[in-house]
């Protein structure tokens, strides 16, 4: 074994095992079987339960890991070296301890992980040699808490440190297999990171390592540093970013010792400009914000012949529009709507609706749209939340209103002569940007649906310079959404305040691919705007329907790749936008071009649209770095006021915005997670209260499933956690693409290719079609618990005597009946955790069997295979 | 970083904010009270402040809108802009 490769500065003064030559000749020296031993207790006791560390990677992990490694250069200044020199002889350890200390926090925040293993180089001694001496690699393993003192976290290394010097003796592959690493990764060691502080003229450290962080003191008082990485695994602008978050982090830490360790920056100057500045920020400042009336108003006087709005055969012109919406104006005010009050809206989608929503606004109110299909009962809600005190509506539809609200009613065809009668002008009344235009209810977690109050700035934020979809008069819009979602709002008034023509189309035609086409080439639409599950459904049917198309817009949901790029193939739309956007901001908060999918990747939401603001922040509200996911924040004009009479529930969602200009503007708190890619598009993960918690690692199901969907027999997928009692498992259901039929372990096997193996779900179960709720979402709560019985057809009892003991372990573990040698163990319901009550088990029954093993090989047989091909006598 | 995010602690210690609009936020104590905001109550537990807040932001309106309705309600002249 080579020698020097240990750093000497890590260990204590004096200790003999630290000079590193091999010289060492301490009376403690002697390696016994018991000092062995003890060590073996050392490690199980210390990497008990050991997580994975979740490494920022690229690309997924390949079957065989790479040999090549890559290195990414970097400097420590002299000055940072003498702070942390000076800190480490305050907490009474090394340069390492500091060293240590803040990569252990940079994974910490990379991960949003608390438990972080890292590897570094000790020298073990060989038993029965009194100067045998070998390197050897340790995991220091630390609780890395965010509120804590950096100087705290280094002074609990000190002592983990020496601990883990004093018991280098077990090589490193044994003292890891001694404890059962949990969630173990396929193929990646359980601490993929080595850290090596290096004497000057030391040798270099072997490589089995995802990434190594390697200093060495030069003549200057400089620490040289290196990241030696694994080039499969990473792109070496990655490797870069972290080697100057590092640098970051650590003069920070030394300069500030007692700065929690959640809050030391991690960003480089250049990396916080586009991440607070240029990504972030999309500003064009308007001298006025006007109102959305006023925006239609402009309209009308400038080419009030123009077709305003198409339904089925008839059309309304700019003109007509504003005439009528100020004659009912004048009614609504006439009856009493005073400035800032709410009227509900209940129409079918039409020329009625939109005269309807004009002249709420041009009377001073704002609106609440009722659509017409849901329950009177959740009408009821509505109109008694906001406190409507009339709402516009049709005979039709008075009946079941009635029921539902003792507000009062304006029938539009039970009004004509008075409506005819009121003035054509608009009614003489202020309305600000600041008057609230509109309240859209949005389902609450509690199961209290509550009222985002939209105000006319958000909006016309959106109509005004929109980068996003520049519509110009000569566009026609498809109005298919209903209007108490808020897509509604774009397809009405963009289409108004830019002189454009729009165009009902009805939920029939929406829902049929081919009756939405033939609606399009009809219409001569130009822009359409899609939910995602539409948008995957008529690309499924017609991928080409879109190709007439100027603008096509979807969002809403997690996106499906594939789906995307067979449109892309068979005929894209002049421009193809994905985007995000929560009620609460106004329609939409993100857009981006798809110009092509990048099968390693999502589909972006990309940036935000003009006069938003995004920000990814982690949950002390520090900007995370590229690549890593937080929660996203949004600012600017779109903030909603609020939610209605929700005084408690808007101050916890609606923040203080700590990177404005001090002006007191807030941000929406969204609960999506989000991460910026290299090129400065956001990605959406999924949401912050999907998100589970399964052996103390954070999963977003949404990753699962996106990667379910990769496969080509998959339609659509849903994960979620199972709480079978004693603990949670991941349950993967797909929907098979039509003819398929796939196997759940190959799936399994897909997924373990691609994610670590704490994200694989335990078991997966097809489903023809997924249980949905009355709004049409996937119904989790419905989704049937996977059979956990053994396959008795195909049953193969037990051959050996082993195996009979790891049957009868298996059936007490999995609590069935039987297991035969050929059922798989994750099939039955098997997971980690219960990987290791068998294994616990088998080895105290005297049948040894890894955790490892079982994960590769699940089955009895395979395992007992394996077991007689290790003990066959080599030829 | 794993844990509890510090904004929905249960048992976290709070301030409630107040802009100059007067519309309120919840904020942790551990972080800096951000420019333009300042404490109208607390420290105190989350629910304490959440009630405080539920008592006192009665009016969500903004207070440029408020004052420039009510002065248009007094005057009858159109103010806001």
């Amino acid at each position: 074994m080579s020698e020097g490769l240990l750093k000497s500065d890590a260990l204590p003064d004096g200790d003999p095992r630290g000079a590193g030559t091999g010289e060492g000749t301490g009376p403690g020296d002697r390696l016994t079987e018991a000092h062995l031993a003890e060590q073996h207790a050392y490690w199980a006791h210390r990497l008990d339960g050991l997580p994975v560390l979740r490494l920022p990677t690229d690309r997924p992990r390949p079957t065989a890991p790479g040999t090549a490694r890559a290195v990414a250069g970097f400097r420590v200044p002299a000055e940072i070296v003498e702070q942390a020199d000076a800190l480490a002889s305050r907490v009474g350890g090394t340069l390492f301890t500091v060293l240590l200390s803040a990569s252990q926090v940079l994974f910490s925040r990379y991960g949003r992980q608390q438990d972080i293993p890292l590897a570094t180089m000790a020298t073990g001694r060989l038993p029965g040699r009194p100067d045998g001496r070998f390197a050897n690699a340790v995991v220091l393993r630390s609780a890395v808490r965010a509120d804590a003192a950096f100087m705290r976290l280094a002074e609990q290394n000190v002592q983990l440190v020496e601990e883990a010097m004093a018991n280098a003796d077990l090589p490193f592959a044994d003292s890891v297999n001694t404890s059962t690493p949990s969630g173990t990764d396929r193929g990646s060691p359980p601490a993929p990171v080595l850290v090596v502080l290096r004497d000057a003229g030391a040798a270099e450290t072997p490589q089995p390592f995802d990434l190594t962080i390697d200093c060495r003191p030069t003549g200057t008082g400089e620490l040289a540093g290196a990241l030696v990485y694994d080039p499969e695994l990473f792109e070496a602008a990655t490797v870069q970013r972290m080697a100057r978050h590092l640098t970051v982090l650590l003069a920070a830490a030394v300069r500030d010792p007692v700065t929690p360790v959640g809050d030391l920056p991690l960003l480089g100057e250049e990396e916080r400009h586009a991440l607070l500045g240029e990504w972030a920020v999309n500003q064009v400042d308007l001298p006025v914000w006007p109102c959305v009336h006023e925006l239609v108003g402009e309209r009308a006087r400038s080419q009030p012949d123009a077709v305003a709005v198409v339904a089925g055969a008839g059309s309304t012109t700019y003109g007509q529009l504003d005439t009528a919406a100020n004659r009912l104006a004048h009614l609504l005010v006439s009856g009493g709507t005073r400035r800032g009050g709410v009227v509900a809206v209940c129409l079918p989608r039409g020329p009625e609706l939109v005269t309807a929503l004009l002249a709420v606004l041009r009377a001073g109110c704002a609106y609440l749209p009722l659509d017409p299909g849901y329950p009177a009962e959740r009408l009821g809600f509505m109109l008694a939340d906001a406190d409507a005190s009339v709402c516009v509506t049709q005979r039709g539809l008075v009946g079941k209103l009635r029921e539902a609200t003792d507000a009062g009613f304006v029938v539009l065809d039970e009004l004509e002569r008075e409506l005819a009668a009121q003035p054509a002008v608009p009614p003489d009344l202020a309305v600000s940007g600041r008057d609230a235009a509109y309240v859209i209810y949005t389902s609450g977690s509690t199961g209290r649906p509550k009222g985002t109050v939209v105000e006319h700035r958000s909006i016309t934020r959106l109509l005004c310079e929109a980068d996003y979809i520049p519509l110009r008069p000569d566009d026609v819009v498809a109005q298919g959404a209903d209007a108490s979602f808020d897509a509604a709002t774009f397809e009405i008034w963009a289409p108004l305040a830019a002189g454009a023509r729009m165009v009902v189309v009805d939920k029939d035609t929406m829902l049929d691919p081919v009756a939405l086409t033939k609606a399009l080439t009809r219409y001569r639409i130009s822009t359409l705007v899609l939910t995602t599950a539409l948008f995957n459904q008529v690309a499924a049917a017609r991928p080409d329907a879109f190709a007439t198309l100027r603008h096509l817009l979807f969002g809403g949901e997690a996106v499906n790749p594939d789906r995307v790029a067979q449109v892309l193939a068979a005929g894209p739309p002049g421009r193809l936008i994905h985007s995000y956007g929560p009620t609460e901001t106004t329609t939409f908060a993100t857009w981006h071009l798809v110009e092509r999918v990048d099968g390693h990747r999502t589909v972006p939401i990309g940036r935000p649209v003009v006069n938003t603001t995004v920000h990814v922040l982690d949950e002390r509200l520090n900007p995370v770095p590229t690549g890593v996911v937080g929660e996203l924040f949004i600012g600017g004009p779109g903030v909603a006021r609020g939610y209605l009479a929700r005084p408690g529930l808007t101050a916890e969602r609606f923040l203080p915005d700590v990177f404005g200009t001090g002006r007191g503007d807030r941000l929406y708190r969204t609960g999506d997670l989000v991460r910026w890619s290299p090129q400065g598009t956001l990605e959406y993960v999924g949401r912050v209260d999907r998100q589970i918690k399964v052996r103390g690692f954070r999963i977003e199901p949404n990753e699962i499933e996106l990667v379910l969907q990769q496969h080509p027999e998959v339609e659509a997928a849903v994960v979620i956690a199972r709480d079978d009692g004693e603990h949670k498992r991941l349950v993967g259901y797909v929907r098979p693409g039509p003819g398929h039929r796939p196997e759940p372990a190959a799936l399994r096997d897909f997924v373990g290719n691609r994610l670590p193996e704490f994200m694989v779900p335990a078991a997966v179960v097809l489903l023809d079609d997924f249980p949905l709720t009355p709004s049409g979402k996937v119904d989790r709560a419905a989704l049937p618990a996977p059979e956990r019985v053994a396959d008795t057809e195909d049953h193969v009892a037990p051959r050996t005597d082993d195996e009979r003991v790891l049957a009868a372990i298996w059936a007490d573990v999995l609590d069935l009946d039987r297991v035969g040698v050929t059922d798989n163990f994750y099939e039955l319901g098997g997971d980690s955790i219960l990987g290791i009550k068998v294994v616990a088990k088998a080895r105290a029954a005297g049948v040894p069997i890894s955790a490892k093993a079982l994960f590769r090989l699940q089955t009895i047989a395979a395992l007992s295979d394996e077991a007689a091909a290790d003990t066959a006598p080599v030829d | 970083m794993s844990g509890d995010n510090p904004f929905d602690d249960a048992d976290g210690r709070f301030f409630v904010l107040m802009n100059d609009e007067e519309q309120y936020s919840l904020w942790p104590t551990f972080a800096p009270v951000p420019d333009g905001w300042r404490v109208v109550f607390g420290e105190d537990g989350r629910q304490q402040c959440l009630d405080h807040i539920e008592e006192h932001w009665t009016d969500l309106r903004p207070r440029s809108l408020r004052d420039a309705m009510a002065a248009q309600e007094s005057q009858g002249v159109d103010s806001v802009r």
